[in-house]
């Protein structure tokens, strides 16, 4: 685990305050993201956590501006970057902010990568979109540079060919190397091992890691597997149904969690003690439709904990230092009559 | 290799067709060039002149065999040989056909991207609106309304008529404008909607999504990414059309007096100079069949995940 920096020692480049996303669709009105709130300090190392629809790509790609303009709707109390609010920012201000101040590695490379594009002139425009006075050579050089960087072996050649003709792991790296292109502060990867084979997991994300700490960058860490986060993290913030909720220190958040859904997905974590061929457990039942969330608390229909009060009112956020979660947990006793 | 195999059957499959629909039509060749009131002897001379006394085929194997060296026979009505006539009219057909590909190319290109670049402006609306016009007007009347005002009122370009190349470039180019405009407008629609709803399906791509990551402007995303992945449809409608065109551009040559490919089929056709008919139709075959192969290898081009024989990898 990484040393766990005290969260007063950095000054947040990024902060997120409450952030709502919304998809106008043709059947409805899609509730993505419900008020997630975090921040980032620099050089630190932020893992977003949870199951799949939990709204963690849509959450990244409203910090970035990727959503599509003619069905998402985002709003936040704060969505900055620096000095710069991120909601209405200028589009050439936040065209030089995405990929030269915060870049994405995306969760499927086959698909992040342009298919009829040598993987080299991709990294190669990367680079350019931010330098764009750099001479051919010196882009060429660069290139390859990058390429070393994410420690792909013979990059001179490997610059030639198409994302088909490379492994999935070769073409996280070129994902990578994009995305180092323009040397960004923050580092956004969305479940950049989920396509890959398990073998070629560990090597991403140690490269990951040693990227981030050689360069200094803040990372987010999307992942669906806490034992993921446990590795490479200085705090974790799990989310459900589109919400934070809860947030700790990674240390504390093992030492000590509250929130029966991180309960649930660290039971769900694959285990190296686990028998060969036993199935894995993932979190029982299943995540609330989004276009139609119920009221009280979202994870109350999978919860056995779960009481009355759950079920019609939203838990209330409790503290205790950095460490907050949204439950009604100390209900519990009152309800075992 | 695949490929030669598939040309030789496409031909001559194509060349047996059209021989027996041609040759199994009622009325007589002779009749049709000598006059009805023709005296029998004549007529008679006529047959066995062009050796249509002989048994079906026979004719048929003498003239295929005569066309794979390149003899497609001669003119029951010029007698002269119908390669000869046919190769006078091609470049006639290649230069409009050629110059209107282009040319709504150079059209449907630039508003298909602005289509996607502003959706829902005005700009999409008034393209949507053309292309779509140009698509519902049949192609004579588009020929009359631009004769009648570049020819007849403006008084700028002539009417009818072709000027050749020795004859002249200026009055070459000015004697193709308006067939040339003509079937290039017909072209305009469909390489705009075909383009463009690709480039909307393209648009969609996490790849296009990584591009704006990367910090690109929207230009070089759309001419870059989205352009050149959205190519392949475009290619195959353009090879198509070109096929079908060269074949004969039959109303628009007719309509403008252009002694093309089109318009000797259509003489052909009513003189029933069958050898210039077949002829005609074995080289419009053949274009075609060149035209899709020119195609496939543009395919591999474009996409490097394709193979020539056109399956497409992973
Ligand atoms: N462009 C979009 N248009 C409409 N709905 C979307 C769009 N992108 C995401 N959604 C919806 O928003 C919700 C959250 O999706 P999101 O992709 O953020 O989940 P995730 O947490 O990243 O899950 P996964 O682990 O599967 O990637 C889902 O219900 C998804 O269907
Ligand atoms: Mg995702």
């Amino acid at each position: 685990m990484h040393s766990s920096l005290s969260p007063s020692s950095v000054t947040d480049i990024l902060e997120v305050d409450d952030l709502h996303v919304d998809f106008e669709l043709p059947r409805g009105r899609l509730h993505a993201v419900r008020g997630a709130s975090f921040s980032l300090g620099s050089g630190e190392s932020l893992g977003i956590v949870g199951e799949s629809g939990s709204g963690k790509s849509v959450t990244s790609r409203a910090i970035m501006g990727l959503l599509p303009a003619t069905t998402a709707r985002v709003k936040a109390r704060t969505l900055r970057y620096g000095q710069h609010d991120l909601l209405d920012a200028p589009e050439r201000v936040m065209r030089r902010l995405r990929g030269g101040e915060i870049a994405m590695i995306y969760q499927d490379p086959m698909r992040a990568l342009n298919p009829i594009m040598r993987v080299g002139d991709q990294v190669a425009e990367a680079i350019r979109a931010h330098e764009p006075s750099l001479g051919r050579k010196e882009l060429s050089t660069r290139v390859v540079g990058l390429l070393d960087a994410v420690r792909i072996p013979d990059a001179n050649k490997r610059i030639r060919l198409y994302p088909h003709q490379l492994s999935g792991g070769m073409r996280q790296r070129i994902v990578i190397a994009m995305a180092l292109a323009a040397n960004p502060s923050i580092l956004i990867a969305d479940e950049p091992t989920t396509s890959l084979d398990v073998t070629v997991q560990a090597e991403i994300l140690d490269l990951l890691g040693d990227l981030q700490e050689e360069r200094g960058m803040g990372m987010i860490l999307v992942t669906h597997d806490l034992g993921v986060a446990a590795w490479h993290t200085n705090r974790i913030m799990v989310m459900y149904a589109g919400r934070g909720v809860e947030h700790a220190t990674t240390a504390d958040l093992f030492e000590d969690m509250r929130m029966p859904y991180t309960r649930a997905l660290f039971d769900s974590i694959p285990r190296v003690d686990m028998p060969p061929g036993s199935l894995l457990k993932s979190v029982e039942g299943r995540p609330v439709d989004p276009s139609n969330p119920p009221p009280g608390c979202a994870f109350r229909e999978r919860c056995h904990l779960a009481v009355e009060i759950c079920g019609t009112t939203a838990p209330p956020r409790r503290q205790v230092g950095s460490h907050w979660w949204d439950c009604w947990d100390d209900q519990e006793e009152k309800s075992v009559k | 290799m695949q490929r030669v195999v598939q040309l030789v059957v496409v031909l001559g499959g194509v060349s047996l067709l059209t021989f027996l629909i041609l040759n199994l039509l009622p009325g007589d060749p002779g009749l049709a060039v000598l006059g009805d009131n023709a005296p029998p002897e004549a007529l008679e001379a006529f047959r066995s002149q062009h050796g249509l006394d002989r048994a079906l085929h026979v004719r048929y194997f003498d003239w295929v065999s005569g066309a794979v060296t390149g003899d497609l026979g001669t003119s029951f009505r010029t007698d002269q040989p119908v390669l000869e006539t046919i190769l006078d009219r091609v470049p006639v057909s290649l230069q409009i056909v050629v110059f209107a590909q282009i040319l709504a190319l150079l059209i449907s290109v630039p508003a298909a991207i602005a289509c996607v670049w502003k959706p829902r402006s005005w700009l999409e609306r008034t393209i949507n609106t053309s292309a779509f016009a140009t698509i519902s007007v049949p192609n004579f009347l588009a020929a009359y309304v631009l004769i009648l005002i570049f020819a007849v009122h403006l008084g700028w370009l002539p009417a009818t008529g072709f000027s050749r190349l020795s004859n002249g470039v200026v009055e070459n180019l000015r004697s193709i404008a308006l067939p040339t405009v003509t079937l290039a407008l017909s072209q305009f629609g469909i390489y705009t909607r075909v383009l463009r709803s690709d480039m909307v399906d393209t648009l969609e791509q996490d790849y296009v999504t990584t591009a704006y990551g990367k910090g690109l402007t929207n230009r070089r995303i759309l001419v870059r990414h989205v352009l050149r992945g959205s190519l392949l449809s475009l290619v195959t409608v353009v090879g198509v059309n070109m096929g079908v065109l060269l074949g004969g551009a039959v109303i628009t040559e007719t309509i403008f007096a252009i002694p093309g490919i089109g318009r000797l089929m259509i003489e052909g056709i009513a003189q029933r100079d069958l050898m210039v008919v077949q002829g005609v139709v074995l080289l419009a075959a053949t274009a075609y069949v060149v035209l899709n192969l020119i195609v496939d290898v543009l395919y591999t081009a474009l996409d490097p995940r394709i193979e020539l024989g056109g399956q497409r990898r992973a």
